[in-house]
């Protein structure tokens, strides 16, 4: 997700600072994971994307969650702030199950506070997938998967 | 960042998470503790038992609650029936609450199990509930129309409501949320089929009470039922982490060790692994007093439950209850150690008499003694903002005291002190285990909880070694720095000054003084070193006689014994030196003195260009 520099939206130095934040507030939880925030919009909504992740990318958790702003009383910033504020309510959701509390694949609705949003998960593996592209594409670092 | 975020769900709640005490800090327990865990409820054994349903009934419902999220309620079906009223309605009360507000999605959660049942159990559990809990749960779901109302209503609206069976009335499901209308639908058809009158008595009730009135009772029930399993008020708990006296405690329980007579192995000395000094007491009496060690197991649950409150963590929240429960046994296994001397055979009268609590407070009291002589210690040399700190101390706002710290005392004392010193002063008092690199790449610190008198010393060496830097840098500059350089630059500063034949100052490196020392030889600079080692260490130690005023140990304020105070000063002293030999020779070659001393400029000062040139 690539963040264009557009006034009164958040920029890449709010999304380093909110992932930082996240991590302070889920220190003890984290298990040396940490966060990685983004957001975009487009003329549908605000879209919002929050991963928990290790430093190999073994371990890949993006939440993604979207608002069609224009229908509540939000702006674009404050949509952004809610979406992440969702995330990171559903974060703590799945640190208090112990990481067993797993979103739909796909887009699916909810509702907060009278709003209605989407969300969306999926635990992935980048080194796995990593490896497999350069097995497909014929490279020797992709043996590792034989 | 003026948001919603920054200001208020993370950086306001910052706080608050940091107060907690567990979650804003990496912790991870050196010993594990087998005997105090509890043990885990065999629910498939239940169901074998002679009579499961007294069987079942017989287990505390915390215990049944932690055994069914474990296994997953929805694979305990046939377990469900054979639940009492009573621990139905504990469960809600454990789980279908967030912050004091009843969450209709996790009740329903529960309630919806009995369907799988029947429907005649799903109606039963349902009426079965407290009146409260019914209504608060339906109330913000229904409305009922009458047949007037129905006429005035459009097509669009009539299609949205369920005909009752008298034709007379409709009943609108309020939510779009389609797991509670499938919820309300079943249970409404539910009831109906079982006792109609009932039906229509709860519809009517649920409709027409007014908002949050039921929640707000069922909330005051709730509270009344979990206070019995110990889950106390904010303010109740809050009690849990006030500091006690110490002194009537430790001559009650100092008399009863000179009278007893202890076994050969009655003085246990720790080792490192070893288990903890509680667990060593509970074997020691589980061959004479099994039951009372079941006992002990709900008096301490009890009390991990009290301290939930304060420490942020819900009922439901079983690994929050773990962990609570972990830093409660170390905390009572430190006090119990203290006040029994590391007598097993006293610890275990210790342990009979005196409430888990008040061990709990005796050993938080012992740790927040000695971050009280650390703060003092900061105070008199200046630190900035160590007023407010002690202030959050005394009134026991750890989170803000915590925060403050990160603010105020990390670009003078450097990570790795401030963290010890934010350790002691936790809610939970732990101290650093390990330094490491987080997941980002940053530096980070693994914490582990003060578990023993070994434990406490070694973080009191820890603070004694801070304090001690303290100290040597206020023979440096009378403090006149403290407030605006780091520590390690005053010392570092003055060490070099030293070297270069000057007195032990911590003002800036004039140019002359810069260039002896870069030119100085390596074996002039050790011989220097020793000579400022054995100086520093003659101080420290004088201020440390008998009748000496100055007194800069923090353990020794804290009336702890560590076996030798001045060591841990000694050692960063040291590594400052070496740290400055290893620049000092990268520095030489270097080809200008401009460069040389741009290399320097982050360890010691000097003076500016400007002021050299005046």
């Amino acid at each position: 997700m690539t963040l264009a520099k557009q006034p009164n939206f958040l920029t890449v130095e709010d999304c380093a600072e909110i992932s930082q934040l996240m991590d302070r507030k889920f220190a003890g939880l984290l298990k040396q994971r940490y966060f990685e925030a983004a957001v975009n919009k487009d003329s549908q909504g605000v879209y919002a994307k929050v991963a928990l992740r290790n430093q190999s990318g073994s371990f890949y958790y993006p939440v993604e969650a979207r608002v069609a702003h224009m229908n509540h009383d939000f702006d674009e910033r404050a949509a952004a702030f809610f979406l992440i504020d969702y995330i990171t309510e559903y974060f703590a959701e799945y640190f208090r199950a112990d990481g067993d509390v797993f979103l739909p694949i796909d887009w699916n609705e909810y509702e907060w506070g009278g709003v209605s949003l989407q969300l969306k998960g999926q635990l992935l593996n980048l080194e796995v997938e990593r490896l497999a592209d350069a097995l497909l594409a014929g490279d020797s670092a992709g043996d590792q998967l034989r | 960042m003026a948001s919603r975020l920054s200001e208020e769900t993370l950086s306001g709640d910052l706080a608050g998470i940091m107060d907690a005490g567990h979650q804003g800090l990496v912790i991870e327990s050196e010993r594990r503790m087998p005997m105090l865990q509890p043990a885990t409820i065999d629910l498939d054994a239940l169901l074998l038992a002679e009579d499961p349903e007294a069987a079942v009934q017989a287990v505390p419902t915390q215990q049944i609650f932690q055994a069914l999220l474990a296994k997953g309620p929805e694979d305990c079906i046939e377990l469900l029936p054979l639940l009492s009223e009573d621990q139905v309605v504990r469960l809600l009360d454990y789980d279908a609450w967030r912050q004091d507000a009843l969450e209709p999605r996790r009740a329903v959660r529960w309630l919806s199990l009995f369907k799988e049942v029947s429907d005649e159990e799903f109606y039963r559990r349902f009426r079965d509930l407290d009146e409260e809990y019914q209504l608060a749960l339906l109330g913000p779901m229904i409305d009922l129309v009458d047949e007037d109302q129905y006429e005035k209503l459009g097509t669009q609206d009539q299609d949205a409501l369920y005909r009752l069976p008298c034709g007379t009335l409709y009943y609108r499901i309020k939510t779009e949320d389609p797991v509670l209308v499938e919820f309300v639908t079943s249970l409404v058809e539910a009831t109906m089929a079982s006792d109609i009158s009932y039906a229509y008595a709860m519809l009517a009730h649920a409709a027409f009470m007014p908002p949050h009135e039921s929640e707000a009772q069922i909330s005051q029930f709730r509270r009344a039922r979990l206070t019995e399993d110990g889950f106390v008020s904010y303010q109740e708990s809050l009690a849990a982490f006030r500091p006690i006296e110490l002194k009537p405690l430790e001559q009650r329980w100092l008399l009863q060790q000179v009278s007893a007579v202890p076994g050969v192995d009655a003085l246990v000395q720790k080792q490192a692994g070893e288990a903890l000094f509680l667990e060593q007491v509970l074997k020691r009496t589980a061959q004479s007093d099994q039951d009372g060690n079941i006992d002990l197991w709900q008096r301490l649950l009890f009390l991990a439950n009290s301290l939930c409150a304060a420490a942020l963590v819900e009922p439901d929240d079983l690994n929050g209850v773990r962990l609570l429960m972990n830093h409660a046994q170390a905390l009572v296994s430190l006090g119990l150690e203290h006040l029994a001397s590391g007598d097993v055979t006293l610890a275990a009268m210790v342990l009979k008499q005196e409430h888990p609590q008040t061990l709990f407070r005796v050993g938080l009291t012992l740790v927040r003694k000695l971050a009280d002589a650390m703060l003092e210690q900061c105070e008199k040399h200046g630190l900035p903002g160590v007023d407010d700190m002690r202030r959050h101390l005394r009134l026991d706002k750890c989170g803000a005291l915590l925060l403050l710290m990160d603010k105020k005392l990390l670009p003078i004392l450097g990570f790795a002190r401030v963290e010890t010193l934010k350790g002691a002063c936790n809610r939970l008092p732990v101290r650093p285990l390990q330094f490491r690199v987080d997941g980002r790449g940053a530096s980070g610190v693994v914490f582990t909880p003060v578990n023993s008198m070994a434990s406490l010393m070694t973080l009191a060496s820890q603070l004694d070694a801070i304090a001690g830097l303290l100290a040597v840098a206020s023979l440096g500059d009378e403090d006149q720095q403290a407030a605006t350089t780091a520590l390690d630059q005053r010392l570092m500063t003055a060490l070099a000054r030293v070297l270069t034949g000057g007195q032990f100052r911590s003002e800036p490196l004039s140019l002359s003084e810069f260039e002896r020392l870069v030119s100085l030889p390596a074996e002039s600079a050790q011989g220097f070193a020793s000579d400022v080692l054995a100086s520093i260490e003659g101080s420290l130690r004088l201020a440390l006689a008998p009748g000496a005023s100055a007194g800069w140990s923090v353990s020794r304020a804290a009336g702890l014994m560590v076996s030798d105070p001045v060591h841990g000063t000694l050692a960063d002293i040291a590594d400052l030196l070496l740290q400055l030999g290893t620049a000092c020779t990268y520095a030489k070659d270097l080809p200008s003195l401009a460069a040389q001393r741009s290399a320097m400029a982050s360890l010691i000062n000097i003076v500016s260009s400007e002021e050299m040139q005046s």
